[in-house]
């Protein structure tokens, strides 16, 4: 997805369905592309969520003119799986 | 049935625990196993092991407070980030395996957007009477050395940093990231927290402030109370007790059946701190009655020391641990 620069808010949902994702720490998120720099978006427990969606931030944040991806990280605790049945990422400008 | 099974368990581990082994978790839980839960009760008072001095066998469970829903409760542990500006504490959580819990000491500060979590995952040993009662805890804890450790990490989220430090590893990643501040907080109005998209429930969290991650299930419990008490024809408040010098809501119930499902939990316990909505301790059982799950703080204060924390990132940096991407 390629976004304009500047500032804007964002919402970002995490949907869960499966029961195997299990990571008690993942850390949801939108990234700028070309920038290692992460905000972090909002964290929820896979495993204590329930189904269904989940509007888990709502942050202004700074974009560059680039291309801008959703992603989830796991936690550094093995033993949990980590994963999105999907994330829906909404932008106001 | 059950309850009589479980009184029956607690009431022959009492006798077997006492003089020998640690068990607060067994002993601050007789709320669980009580048929009547309005009275106060002294619970194994005259235990005199100096070994076990700084246990609580001593356990005062008093009336409902009238005037507190089971909604205000709901929307107090999904709020409880309003009630506090700063928190720190050590708490035990399971999360799922009994035998390696993860042991997170951990000071925020909501207001500046600081924190520090220490995180230790180690294996355990359970004491075989507890393991077959299904009732377990701090005990697991004092049982690992630190050959058992498999996880051990500190994290801060300071200045606009994350910095987690991999003991094991020696390793320390760092990222830039956008701390939210209690202030950048986007509140959602307790009507607006189950909403609808595309015909499925969405529920609706609060960020973490000060970016805390693994204490949240304590400080900010918001998929615990979803997941456990949105149903509220599930589950009861039995009363008041103390725990940790806070006054705490007992929380009885049953989980719906795919949740419960899916953690392997078909009844619980809360202790919900009665004045924040922090989730204290909870314990969760399966179908045949058998721990299966928990959660327990073991220290709590709303406090923050900035410059032990600045101090132990200062620790940390000298160590020269290896910079990963």
């Amino acid at each position: 997805m390629v976004t304009s620069a500047g500032t804007k808010d964002v919402a970002i949902y995490a949907y869960l369905a499966y029961s195997d994702f299990t990571d008690p720490y993942a850390v949801y998120s939108v990234n700028t592309a070309y920038s290692i720099d992460s905000t972090i978006g909002g964290t929820i427990n896979q495993d204590k969520a329930k189904n269904g969606w989940n509007y888990i931030s709502f942050q202004n944040v700074s974009f560059g003119d680039c291309s801008v991806f959703a992603r989830v990280r796991a936690s550094s605790i093995s033993g949990y799986n980590t994963g999105a049945d999907a994330i829906r990422v909404t932008y106001y400008d | 049935m059950r309850s009589l099974k479980r009184t029956m368990l607690y009431t022959s581990l009492v006798v077997c625990v006492v003089g020998a082994v640690s068990l607060p978790f067994v002993l601050q839980n007789k709320s669980m196993f009580s048929t009547n839960i309005s009275e106060t009760d002294l619970y194994v008072s005259d235990i005199n092991e100096s070994s076990i001095e700084n246990l609580v066998v001593e356990t005062s469970v008093s009336s409902i407070d009238e005037e507190v829903s089971k909604s205000d409760i709901f929307y107090m542990m999904l709020n409880s980030i309003y009630n506090y500006d700063t928190v720190s504490g050590k708490i035990v959580d399971a999360e799922g395996y009994i035998e390696r819990p993860i042991t997170v000491e951990f000071a925020c500060d909501l207001v500046n957007g600081e924190s520090h979590e220490n995180v230790i995952v180690s294996t355990a040993v359970l004491n075989d009477n507890l393991s077959q009662s299904g009732f377990t805890t701090d005990e697991i804890v004092e049982s690992h050395d630190i050959a058992d450790v498999e996880t051990s990490m500190d994290v801060f989220c300071k200045n606009g940093e994350y910095k987690n430090f991999d003991n094991i590893n020696n390793q320390v990643l760092t990222q830039n990231i956008q701390i939210i501040k209690k202030s950048d907080v986007a509140e959602i109005d307790d009507e607006n927290r189950i909403t609808e998209i595309d015909g499925e429930k969405c529920y609706g969290y609060l960020a973490s402030p000060s970016s805390i991650l693994y204490a949240r299930i304590c400080t900010q419990p918001q998929e615990m109370a979803y997941g456990f008490l949105e149903d509220q024809s599930l589950w009861e408040i039995e009363g008041e007790t103390e725990y940790l010098d806070r006054n705490c809501y007992i929380i009885e119930g049953t989980t719906e059946p795919d949740y419960g499902a899916k953690l392997n939990v078909e009844s619980f316990m809360f202790l919900v701190d009665s004045e924040t909505g922090m989730l204290l301790k909870y314990i969760g059982f399966d179908s045949n009655g058998e721990l299966s799950d928990y959660m327990y703080a073991e220290e709590i204060s709303f406090t923050y020391d900035a410059d032990e924390v600045n101090s132990l990132l200062a620790e940390k940096q000298s160590l020269n641990y290896i910079e990963i991407q």
